[in-house]
């Protein structure tokens, strides 16, 4: 094995990884800075009638037969569809201050916990570039991940359930739509990956015991 | 564990030291002396060849079994 190609293939791997992780960080501190200023603005202004909150959600239609949503074709005729999960726009007014409240702080941890996951990540990287590869902290750090996976993917769950009863809420009730669309709600890519993470780690200390053990014999 | 290393016996018979055991054996000091201080997992058998043929022994008088204490429930039993 060319060890000098395998270690610019796991480096290329890992900046997409960072990249990614850090987009999302990125992106919610951005919406956490906005959120904030706009709720900072709302004590200085009264809300407009017309200012409306886009909350994420996840709905499914009563009937597939007859979807109540459609898009217009280039030949002007429509086609049904159905979106699944998207984004709807709440008039702030309808909302209640607990509910956003919750929300906010879930986000703020979501953020805590991402920021948390690459830091554990990097060390991770750092640690096999240095060529200490077969260490306990190396597992230490998958775990973490994991578990990091795990809780954001529950978080990622409660806030659009959250969202989808804010939305009920708000609107009062839905008419052609059934109230949560459960499957959608389970981000199962998420807990796949944190899944994946843990279970890598107990593999690498099974590895680090056997490594050790063949050290042992002479 | 129940097995003992004599290896520091056999070499105080034969006056060799480690360094010079280990270096007519083609392996380090650091690695025989995982062996000499009873820390080793396991020993292959070229290695325990080479220091049979060294040290003009048999594996007996290298490795020595010791029991251990028997258990309460007389787990250890001999069989029969």
């Amino acid at each position: 094995m060319n060890l000098n190609k395998n270690k610019i293939s796991v480096n290329l791997l890992c900046v997409c990884i960072i990249a990614l992780i850090s987009i999302t960080v990125l992106f919610g501190l951005g919406v956490f800075t906005q959120g904030f200023v706009e709720g900072m603005n709302e004590t200085r202004e009264p809300i407009a009638h017309d200012d409306y909150l886009f909350l994420t959600a996840s709905f499914t239609p009563a009937s597939m037969a007859e979807t109540p949503d459609s898009i217009m074709a280039s030949d002007g005729h429509r086609l049904p569809i159905f979106t699944g999960k998207g984004s709807v726009g709440v008039p702030i007014e309808r909302i209640q201050d607990f509910p956003l409240i919750l929300l906010a702080v879930c986000g703020l941890l979501t953020l805590v916990i991402f920021i948390f996951l690459l830091v554990q990540f990097v060390k991770l990287i750092v640690n096999f570039n240095r060529g200490r590869i077969f260490e306990v902290r190396n597992c230490r750090y998958l775990s973490r991940i994991g578990v990091s996976m795990l809780v954001l993917a529950v978080l990622s769950m409660f806030v659009s359930y959250g969202n989808s009863q804010m939305i009920i809420d708000a609107a009062g009730g839905l008419k052609n739509y059934t109230t949560v669309n459960w499957w959608d709600l389970i981000p199962s890519s998420d807990f796949l990956v944190g899944l994946l993470a843990l279970l890598f780690a107990q593999i690498w200390k099974r590895g680090i015991a056997i490594k050790n053990e063949n050290e042992l014999t002479v | 564990m129940a097995i003992i290393v004599n290896l520091d016996v056999m070499m105080a018979k034969r006056k060799i030291s480690l360094g010079e055991l280990a270096e007519r054996m083609s392996i380090t000091p650091s690695n025989l002396s995982i062996l000499k201080t009873g820390k080793a997992k396991a020993i292959r058998f070229s290695t325990l060849n080479n220091i049979c043929r060294l040290l003009d022994c048999h594996p007996g008088d290298i490795l020595e079994y010791v029991p251990d204490e028997p258990e309460a429930d007389g787990a250890t039993q001999k069989l029969p």
